[in-house]
């Protein structure tokens, strides 16, 4: 059987997926480092040996993600928009009728609407600031003095959520400074941060495409608080992908397995 | 306009006009003792000839005094203007680039004046005549000489039409209803001598580079009213006793023309508004016309059409300047094809003035006779060679 | 004997400093235009004069009195009816924009600041040997650099009004002849019957061309790439239109010789993209550059430095002076879609008209910062399009190059869902070093 990897070289992490006979394999994660082709081959290699594949039967190799140009170990390249949108097809639930996904990456997110067929319609994606990514609750995660993976649980606790209301990473840390010198708690704190940051992503969407459901994937979609704060602000389900870190990663290896 | 306004300025109008058509024979421009209809060819060219034609010299005469008053009127408004009266006084050697004679525009010239000659001498020319035929046209039936019947007298007489035998009412009609699903307003652009006589005063304009009036909606707005009226009066006027006829432009021209000595009570005056009118606005008895009016209101059913191809526009107004009859919706529709108005008179200006390939054209039951090309229109800007 | 201050020397350093910087960017972007490949054969004129404005910085060198205007409200045939020259002075600068940081609010258009920048710095011979600056006021920001600019120099503002009906139309013609009568009073010349036909004739040769040029542009597969052409429509700011005409005539002429030896720009099939919103002046080229090195093509330009301006003909309707002040009146305000007519859905059918004529697959709606207008209107056309199924991104951007990675990041993205829309992409050979 043929193999297929798919590497997602993000801002902060590179992530790796492989995939045989139409299924995740494995997958992995690495700090992006400096040497970012470097980085790749380890992690590619580390794959292999894990799942005890010899490289020659890796089929084909496709990059992904804002390093993809570097990343000389690939085949071929692919932008991350493509690649999410077929990563979509192995990491959706069964009941997803292709839509929306909401990417909710280290330092963007997109928002991407596909057709029935999976097929890349259109899509938006944030302007040059961090507000509503992975950077953002990281930095206010810093503030409260927790760690990013226990940001949603805690936001779930929340009775009253307070009004954050600024959209840049800058002066949102201010105000959330002077929501904790007000005595404010924590986790009231961090729900309308979430609660922020889908307002935030929920006004790129564009209003034409209803059509379908939605779907989160990237890093921020495991944090169950942003989750509940965009079916909230949607009113609507909101699906999450499995392996929502990696389905770059995925739909670039899934495009590798047809290339291949 | 509000049309509260609009139905004001109608009844206003109405009266007015009302009044004078009433009273019209009161006040007779030129009389003559006896009516002698002599119908010889030798006749226009004997100097009784010239005789007859005295009222309508005068016609002229004093309409051209009107334009040169009204002209040096303006010139002295304009000098008070701190920025036009720099302009005012200028030589206006040169010419503007405007476009060549197109194909279309010749034969309508041609078929305009050819027609005129129909209408006013085809009956002496040829002898011959198609007196029951009825065209609706404002070419004077008092000419008995023109090649064919015009319906405007029994329409304007109604009564009198229903003493007929019905076979000649049916006649009429049927006539009248053929021509106008047949030609509709393209009487008023092609055959009308009313509209010649108003393109000619027009073209002196444009020779003479005097400003005309300009496009305006307000315009438009104010003269439609007093067409309500002018259709009022021009079909009630028979039942309370008046005649039309002594009110009406026209008979101020076809049979003097023709040789006929013809009273004229208010039509010489009326003669004198259009003619100095229509020096200014282009066309401006046509948008007062009640015929025209009349056979505008079928223009659903007519053959001729002008259509828009709404992909192509680029709404560059272009077509409503041109246009003498004001229609605004030729450059602001943007979904339907066909774009004919109840007062379009098919003249052909606005396709003649589009700057988009096709985005106008004339057609008579869809077959194109005159599109828009913007080949036409920048040919014209061509420099001389150096 | 002169001495010099510290000031004074400070300040030679400083405008060093600004001409050398301005000098390089328009050079980097001059030569990025040049290496780009499929260029017809005559653009060489056209590269030439903007070598010579920004990279040489030289006047237009006309011996006749140059006049800046701003906007395509104000018609160029009345400036030469007048017997001066025009020169379009809407910026695309970088340089200049740094210096005009400093002049305008923060949330100034880039374009404005530019401006601001460049007539502060005192530099820059076209903006320099202006006699007048006739600034239509179409936005907040045009109003207040005409202000700014009054300070230093003659200008002269045009109201523009808010729809087109004909009060508004007859209320414009009375401006134009308030602009002939100062123009007038600059050169010392008379505005004419004859010389305003004159004038028609100048810029009618070169609608001509122009409109052989967007015949010849149109269609699939492409002669030109959007690049080049919109270099073309650049370099019209600068060039006189008789000139610019000759020029053009050079380029239709080889592009026609193209056509008949069936060449093309490449043999591959790009996506065709259409690019529109805020203007896009040069040296700020950056955004077209990109969609065509990422393997687009820009088939067509829908931005008021591009056909908007030159487009349409004045159609003489009344052959009289007034007549003729009526034609530009009518030119000038009807048929422009710009976003500062209150009810602009006219600008939706243009983009139709151009999707449709030029074959397009995608829209990239450029909107710079701070440009309110655009930007209002993004929406509507974005659920427009929607409706025909063409994909629409929008872009904003600023003068300055630290975004562009970014724009590259959309550009590219936005080229391949074209492309997979387009067709699934051939398989590429795999080559295997792991």
């Amino acid at each position: 059987m043929k193999y297929y990897i798919g590497l997602d070289g993000g801002s902060t992490y590179l992530k790796a997926a492989l995939i045989g006979g139409g299924k995740v394999i494995d997958t992995m994660v690495r700090n992006t480092g400096i040497d970012n082709d470097g980085t790749a081959r380890k992690l590619a290699r580390e794959l292999c040996e894990n799942n005890g594949i010899s490289p020659a039967d890796i089929g084909y190799i496709m990059a992904t993600g804002y390093s993809r140009k570097v990343l000389e170990v690939a085949d071929d390249d692919i932008s991350e928009i493509t690649a999410h949108a077929y990563g979509v097809r192995l990491t959706a639930p069964r009941d997803y009728r292709p839509g929306m996904i909401i990417d909710i990456g280290g330092q963007d997110s997109k928002i991407i609407y596909l057709d029935g067929n999976y097929a890349v319609k259109n899509f938006s994606m944030n302007d040059k600031c961090a507000a509503g990514t992975g950077k953002f609750m990281e930095v206010i995660a810093g503030i409260l003095e927790t760690t990013i993976d226990n940001v949603g649980p805690l936001s779930l606790e929340a009775k009253n959520p307070c009004d954050i209301n600024s959209t840049c990473v800058v002066f949102a840390q201010s105000e959330v400074i002077s929501l904790v010198a007000r005595k404010y708690d924590r986790c009231d704190i961090l729900a309308g941060m979430h609660i922020s940051m889908a307002r935030r992503i929920v006004k790129m969407m564009k209003k034409s495409e209803k059509d379908g459901d939605i779907l989160m994937t990237g890093g921020g979609s495991l944090n169950v608080g942003l989750h509940k704060a965009f079916e909230e602000e949607l009113m609507r389900d909101v699906y999450v992908a499995s392996y929502p870190q990696f389905n770059g990663a995925i739909g670039a290896a899934l495009i590798a397995s047809e290339r291949g | 306009m509000k049309i509260k306004k609009k139905i004001i300025i109608a009844a206003l109008s109405c009266a007015v006009l009302g009044t004078i058509a009433y009273f019209a024979y009161v006040f007779p421009f030129y009389e003559f003792e006896q009516n002698d209809y002599d119908t010889s060819l030798d006749k226009i060219l004997s100097l009784d000839y010239l005789k007859t034609l005295a009222p309508l010299f005068i016609i002229i005469g004093l309409s051209a005094i009107g334009i040169v008053t009204t002209l040096c009127l303006r010139k002295q408004m304009l000098k008070k203007d701190k920025t036009y009266s720099r302009f005012a006084g200028r030589e206006k050697s040169g010419n503007a680039p405007m476009q060549k004679p197109v194909p279309f525009m010749v034969i309508r010239w041609i078929m305009m004046i050819g027609f005129g000659f129909m209408m006013i001498w085809g009956g002496l020319i040829f002898g011959l005549k198609m007196s029951s035929v009825s065209i609706p046209i404002l070419s004077c039936p008092w000419n008995t000489e023109q090649m064919t019947e015009s319906s405007c007298y029994y329409l304007s007489h109604l009564n009198e039409l229903f003493e007929l035998p019905i076979k000649s009412i049916l006649l009429f009609f049927g006539s009248t209803l053929l021509f106008i699903v047949l030609l509709g307003r393209t009487i008023c652009g092609f055959l009308c001598p009313m509209g010649l006589i108003q393109d000619i005063m027009d073209k002196i304009r444009q020779k003479t580079k005097n400003e005309g009036i300009s496009a305006n909606e307000k315009l438009y707005s104010t003269l439609t009213p007093i067409k309500w009226a002018m259709l009022l009066i021009f079909i009630g006027l028979c039942f309370v006793g008046g005649n039309f006829c002594n009110f009406c432009p026209a008979v101020a021209v076809s049979p003097i023309l023709a040789g006929m000595s013809t009273s004229l009570y208010v039509s010489g005056f009326l003669m004198i508004f259009v003619l100095i009118g229509s020096f200014f606005k282009r066309r401006l008895f046509c948008n007062i016309c009640p015929l025209g009016y009349i056979i505008g209101l079928f223009h659903k059913i007519s053959l001729f059409r002008i259509k828009k191809d709404c992909t192509a526009c680029t709404e560059c107004g272009a077509c409503y300047e041109a246009c003498p009859m004001g229609i605004k919706q030729i450059y602001t529709e943007r979904g339907k094809t066909n774009v004919t108005d109840a007062n379009c008179i098919m003249c052909g200006e606005c396709v003649k003035c589009c700057p988009e390939d096709n985005a106008l054209s004339l057609t008579c039951a869809g077959l194109k006779l005159y599109t828009s090309s913007r080949k036409d229109i920048i040919s014209r800007y061509t420099p001389k060679k150096k | 004997m002169i001495t010099i201050t510290r000031e004074q020397e400070r300040k030679a350093r400083q405008d060093k400093r600004f001409i050398n910087k301005q000098t390089q960017t328009a050079a980097k972007y001059l030569r990025r235009i040049d290496e780009l490949s499929g260029a017809p054969d005559g653009m060489k004129p056209f590269l030439d004069t903007l070598n010579r404005i920004y990279v040489e910085m030289q006047g237009l060198n006309a011996t006749q009195k140059t006049i800046g205007t701003y906007c395509v409200m104000a018609p160029q045939e009345l400036i030469y009816a007048a017997g001066a020259v025009p020169v379009k002075l809407c910026s695309g600068n970088y340089t200049a924009f740094f210096v005009g940081e400093d002049i305008a609010p923060r949330d100034a258009c880039p374009l404005v600041k530019a401006v601001a920048g460049f007539k502060n710095t005192g530099l820059m011979p076209v903006y320099e040997d202006c006699s007048l600056m006739i600034v239509p006021v179409t936005c907040d920001c045009k109003k207040k650099i005409a202000g700014m600019l009054s300070e230093q120099c003659e200008v002269m503002t045009m109201h523009i009004p808010t729809s087109k009906g004909d009060d508004e139309i007859d209320e414009f013609v009375s401006q134009l002849y308030d602009m002939a009568a100062r123009l007038e009073d600059i050169t010392g010349n008379q505005v004419t019957y004859d010389s305003l036909a004159e004038a028609f004739r100048i810029t009618g040769r070169a609608q001509y061309e122009l409109s052989e040029f967007i015949r010849l542009k149109k269609g699939n597969p492409y002669l030109i790439r959007g690049t080049h052409a919109m270099t073309i429509m650049n370099a019209a700011a600068y060039m006189h239109a008789e000139d610019w005409a000759a020029a053009l005539h050079e380029v239709n002429r080889s592009l026609k010789e193209r056509a008949g030896n069936g060449q093309r720009v490449t043999n591959k099939k790009l996506p065709r993209i259409l690019l529109t919103g805020s203007p896009i002046v040069f040296p700020n080229m950056k955004i077209p550059l990109l969609i065509e090195e990422m393997g687009g093509i820009v088939a067509g330009d829908e931005t008021c430095m591009g056909e908007r301006g030159l487009y349409d003909p004045p159609v003489i309707t009344d052959d009289s002076f007034d007549g003729m002040m009526r034609a530009l009146a009518n030119r000038s305000l009807r048929p422009c879609p710009c976003p500062t007519f209150a009810d602009n859905s006219q600008r939706i059918y243009r983009l139709k008209q151009l999707i449709k004529d030029n074959d397009i697959q995608g829209v990239i709606y450029h909107v710079l910062r701070g440009c309110l207008v655009y930007d209002f209107e993004y929406k509507r056309i974005e659920e427009e399009l929607g409706q025909l199924g063409i994909p629409v991104i929008r872009l904003e951007s600023d003068y300055n190059e630290e975004d562009v990675e970014q724009l590259r990041i959309r550009i590219e993205a936005f080229i391949e869902l074209i492309k997979l829309k387009q067709e699934p992409e051939k398989h590429k050979t795999g080559r295997r070093y792991l």
